[in-house]
């Protein structure tokens, strides 16, 4: 298949438990659709792609104004398939479901984030620094200053699917 | 003894979990190896729970090389942040290069003339082949074989050599350019590289004659270290790794970029996913990036070898982009979030080893301590590059 092309395994994601789902370009963006889920669906919707042959390439997460926004990125080993979900977690909230029980790989990038933000993973089985020291208490990717909303960073059309 | 040698003895906030369960499970020994063992390769350290010669529990310790490249990204321009992608991992520095500044062409809409595109495959393959080298040679090191690593880095001096004339450096390349690379190939740079493709495809099977073949070195690789393609999906392990795990995914062939897609060349694949294919892969990895730089040196067309007209002061506009290439440890990944201003607003690097070294602890459990060295040496780790 084409990087260009449609596909047909996209059509499962209607099913995944999302809050909104924006098709995205894939030649310009690289990404073939981007989810934005809560809380509670991440794992389901996660469950899903693990069992649909996904794999994780990384999770990350960007400090903007409403929280951390936490990306987890999937591609697949057949062809160019990649996915984001996305959650925002508030600053008053400060964790999210751990997903390291389905994707193994996953333990790592949580520890990453932690180390990076500060987010907590709940239901990780060893949430502690993996790459700073483990009596650093900075979290280096915070933003001190020039944090910027959500609507001054992505397109609209998946913002205002987003909104609660 | 004293307390204060029983207080150094306990260990520290790493090894505090291993504690001592002397009672429930008879007596083990827990072994730091590294941060600066010769078989961790930079500095990684492994702690292991050894039963006898058989590890119980191995755990890495990362973070002793951390650079934060990640921050460095939010607070460096666009253009200045460039030199950072040869240091992230130096022995495939050309595929960072390029990871990045693929990444921001993407997100400009910038055309790449087609020279470029070639100068790109033909220096980025040479530089899969010097990193390959490297780990061969690094791998049977820790082995117990001395002499290959000789070898190995007669044939990088080559490399480093052709590709000296070209980008000025020897190992933390900055080469690419947006929208292209910064200088165009010489003639004597083209005659070397044909005269090395000519040399090195004779040196291939000379290797395998005074090496691959040999039983010592297969009784350390065969059935060892075996992962089977759903444990290496679930960590998410790509490149050489995966391969050897019998799964064709190369970023080159399944999210074509550049001029990938007009080259002809096989992904190679193992079988068992032990040791021996992940190193047979990386072998045979060799040979196709030479098809690969032959083509490209029949291929390579007249023309500019930078896009005209690019601005001093470069601004990509606001969204996001994420963009893969295959390195020679397997898929880099660079995802960029721009809000328009002078520096990006979110830079994430997808290093490839950390999610294949992730996958160690699974596979050492309840192997022999020398056969952890063996598994550890297969995925070609460059610390560096997992730390960033």
């Amino acid at each position: 298949m084409s990087p260009g092309e449609p596909d047909r395994q996209l059509a499962d994601l209607a099913a995944l438990p999302a809050k909104s789902r924006t098709l995205q370009d894939y030649l310009r963006t690289g990404c073939r659709a981007v989810l934005a889920v809560d809380a509670e669906a991440l794992r389901p919707a996660v469950q899903a792609l693990f069992a649909g042959g996904y794999f994780l390439e990384d999770i990350t997460g960007v400090d903007v104004a409403e929280g951390i926004l936490l990306l987890y990125h999937f591609d697949h080993y057949s062809s160019a398939q990649r996915l984001a979900l996305r959650l925002i977690v508030p600053r008053t909230v400060n964790a999210a479901p751990s997903i390291a029980s389905i994707f193994s790989g996953a333990d790592w990038h949580e520890r990453e984030c932690f180390d990076f933000f500060g987010v907590q993973f709940e239901g990780h089985p060893g949430l502690k620094p993996l790459l700073l020291p483990e009596d650093l208490n900075v979290h280096p990717l915070l933003k001190e200053k020039g944090r910027k909303s959500l609507f001054g960073l992505l397109p609209l059309g998946q913002l205002v699917a987003q909104e609660p | 003894m004293s307390q204060d040698a029983n207080a150094r003895l306990t260990g520290d906030f790493y090894t505090a979990p291993f504690g001592p369960r002397i009672e429930e499970e008879g007596d083990t020994l827990i072994l730091n190896m590294g941060p600066q063992h010769p078989a961790t390769h930079g500095v990684l350290r492994v702690i292991v729970e050894l039963d006898g010669e058989y590890i119980r529990r191995a755990e890495p310790v990362l973070g002793y090389i951390h650079r934060m490249h990640e921050k460095m990204g939010e607070v460096k321009s666009w253009v200045q942040y460039l030199p950072n992608m040869g240091r992230v991992d130096y022995l495939h520095a050309l595929a960072w290069n390029w990871a990045y500044v693929g990444a921001v062409e993407k997100l400009m809409g910038l055309a790449v003339p087609p020279r470029a595109e070639y100068i790109r495959v033909i220096t980025c393959e040479l530089n899969r082949i010097n990193s390959h080298l490297l780990w061969w040679g690094a791998y049977l090191l820790d082995l117990g074989a001395f002499t290959p690593i000789v070898y190995a880095f007669a044939d990088r001096e080559r490399i480093m050599d052709l590709l000296q004339m070209v980008t000025g450096s020897r190992l933390t390349y900055c080469y690419y350019r947006f929208g292209g690379v910064s200088a165009d190939l010489g003639d004597e740079f083209i005659r070397g590289t044909h005269e090395f493709v000519a040399d090195f495809r004779k040196r291939l099977p000379m290797y395998r004659g005074l090496v691959t073949d040999n039983m010592i070195l297969r009784g350390r690789c065969e059935e060892i270290g075996v992962l089977s393609p759903e444990t290496a999906r679930r960590y998410g392990a790509t490149g050489p790794v995966l391969r050897g795990s019998g799964v064709a995914y190369d970023v080159r062939r399944a999210e074509p970029y550049s001029v990938y897609d007009r080259l002809d060349f096989t992904v190679p694949t193992g079988r068992n996913g032990d040791a021996m294919d992940r190193y047979e892969v990386r072998m045979e990895e060799m040979n196709q990036c030479l098809r690969i730089i032959e083509q490209a040196l029949e291929a390579l067309p007249d023309g500019a070898h930078i896009a005209p007209d690019l601005s001093e002061r470069l601004l990509p506009p606001k969204g996001e982009v994420y963009f893969a290439v295959e390195g020679a440890r397997g898929k880099i990944g660079v995802y960029l979030l721009s809000d328009g201003g002078p520096t990006p607003y979110r830079v994430k690097l997808r290093a490839p080893g950390f999610s294949n070294l992730s996958l160690f602890a699974e596979l050492a459990q309840g192997t022999l301590l020398a056969d952890a060295v063996s598994i550890l040496g297969s995925l070609d780790l460059v610390i560096p590059e997992i730390d960033r």
